[in-house]
């Protein structure tokens, strides 16, 4: 892989980390998608090299840092979805596309349990709409971004 | 082909590197955890975090321009809309507003007809018959109205008919609750009169006009006859009673070496749009009572046509 194509996979983690910063109505901020997770797992999928678990530490810390969630907790989060979603890419790339879809909510729904259930601990619960609710348009995206991109 | 060779080569490859990749998870997540322990069981560590979100500073002052610049260009397209929909929203109330204000002005303007025909109804007896027009003239040819009020109701032949400006005409057919009235200013009418100045009498003839005019020929050249003057019935024609306003002379004319005037009478009631009228309560005329050629208070020469 060329190092414009490792500059743009990182690129895409930072404008993911913006992003998730951008304020927005609470009614469309209940509804935004875990964007960190979604780029991470297009990460691993497209990019397994780049896809290093201090890479995903780093970038969940930043946005432990930019969203004033307590450190450690998205780090915690999208290391463990990067670990599983490296340990399930084979099983990703050789699925049918539903499995395949199936694979990434599963890595999603293991990303946002962790940050709720740890995030829960030390008083950093979100609510369960809001987290099925980022579940769903995370799944979305991860939909749209299998369709239109080959594996 | 190539590409799934290399996919699972990289897998396997990968699952080789797995206990070392679960040891590096395993450390990443434990300090991790650390952080978060550390973090909220010693509050100086919020000094480290601080350091942190400053050197952010500048990526979330970035965020927030580029977002606020965006709200800012979809707040104006936003309120753009939100203006239009008010000013829309507006323009409708006010025509629905300007429909009530034209129907309080028509409302008004009945109410103070009323009011002048009760007032000319308690100058003029108490048991005269109150009517309203029917919209509709089957000849526009000539100046006639129909009203509500027919011959159950006590309207008859040559009952003269008023509204609060003066004489509109008189009721020239019958029917069983309606009649129709011809107006003073047809063609087929003439009415006895005379100025309320001087006492002269004349004849009020109806032109036909569009404008209503009516004309009082035969006045003597020597007369004193000034435009503005009043007309009124004189009552010597039988039916009208007499003192009712009929008009006010907007014109006289002396064609040179003729022996009379020709004196241009604008009419003082309603005769554009009736609505409101009033039959006055006389006695209907004696049957084979016969009017003299001109006498206009009478039915038959009025209705003669």
């Amino acid at each position: 892989m060329t190092e414009g194509a490792v500059a743009r996979n990182y690129a895409l983690v930072g404008a993911a980390l913006l992003i998730s910063v951008v304020p927005l109505p609470q009614l469309v901020g209940l509804w935004q998608p875990p964007w960190l997770a979604v780029a991470l797992i297009w990460l691993v999928i497209v990019a397994p090299e780049d896809a290093r678990l201090a890479v995903a530490a780093v970038a969940g810390l930043l946005q432990d840092l930019l969203v004033g969630s307590p450190l450690g907790l998205h780090a915690l989060a999208a290391t463990v979805l990067v670990f599983l979603a490296a340990n399930m890419r084979h099983w990703v790339v050789s699925s049918p596309p539903w499995l395949r879809f199936l694979l990434a909510m599963l890595m999603m729904t293991a990303y946002l349990g962790v940050v709720a259930l740890i995030g829960g601990w030390f008083d950093y619960a979100g609510s369960w709409a809001g987290l099925a609710s980022s579940l769903m348009t995370g799944g979305v995206l991860i939909l749209i971004a299998f369709l239109f991109v080959r594996i | 082909m190539n590409r799934w060779t290399a996919t699972l080569r990289a897998d396997r490859f990968r699952r080789r590197k797995g206990p070392s990749r679960a040891g590096e998870c395993l450390l990443i997540c434990l300090l991790s955890f650390g952080l978060l322990v550390v973090e909220a069981n010693f509050p100086a560590v919020q000094k480290v975090r601080g350091i942190g979100e400053l050197m952010l500073v500048p990526v979330q002052a970035t965020v927030r321009l580029v977002s606020g610049g965006f709200r800012g260009v979809q707040g104006y397209f936003r309120e753009q809309s939100s203006l239009m929909r008010e000013n829309q929203e507006l323009r409708t109330r006010l025509l629905l507003q300007d429909v009530d204000l034209q129907q309080m002005s028509a409302l008004k303007s009945e109410n103070e007809e009323l009011r002048s025909l009760h007032a000319l109804n308690a100058q003029l007896g108490s048991n005269n018959l109150t009517a309203e027009t029917l919209p509709g003239n089957p000849d526009p040819s000539r100046h006639r109205v129909t009203l509500n009020k027919g011959s159950r109701q006590g309207a008859f032949i040559g009952q003269p008919v008023v509204d609060s400006g003066g004489v509109v005409g008189q009721v020239t057919r019958d029917y069983l609750v309606t009649s129709e009235a011809l107006l003073i200013s047809d063609a087929n009418h003439a009415l006895n009169v005379m100025f309320e100045r001087t006492g002269l009498q004349a004849i009020a003839l109806g032109t036909g006009r569009r404008d209503h005019r009516l004309l009082l020929p035969f006045v003597p050249a020597h007369a004193d006859v000034i435009q503005g003057d009043t007309v009124v019935s004189s009552g010597t024609g039988g039916l009208f009673p007499a003192g009712l306003r009929v008009g006010v002379v907007e014109d006289v004319r002396n064609s040179s070496g003729e022996a009379f005037l020709e004196a241009f009478v604008s009419p003082s009631a309603n005769l554009e749009n009736p609505r409101q009228v009033l039959l006055l309560r006389s006695e209907p005329p004696p049957p084979g009572a016969e009017p003299g050629p001109v006498n206009g208070d009478s039915p038959a020469a009025a209705a003669g046509s």
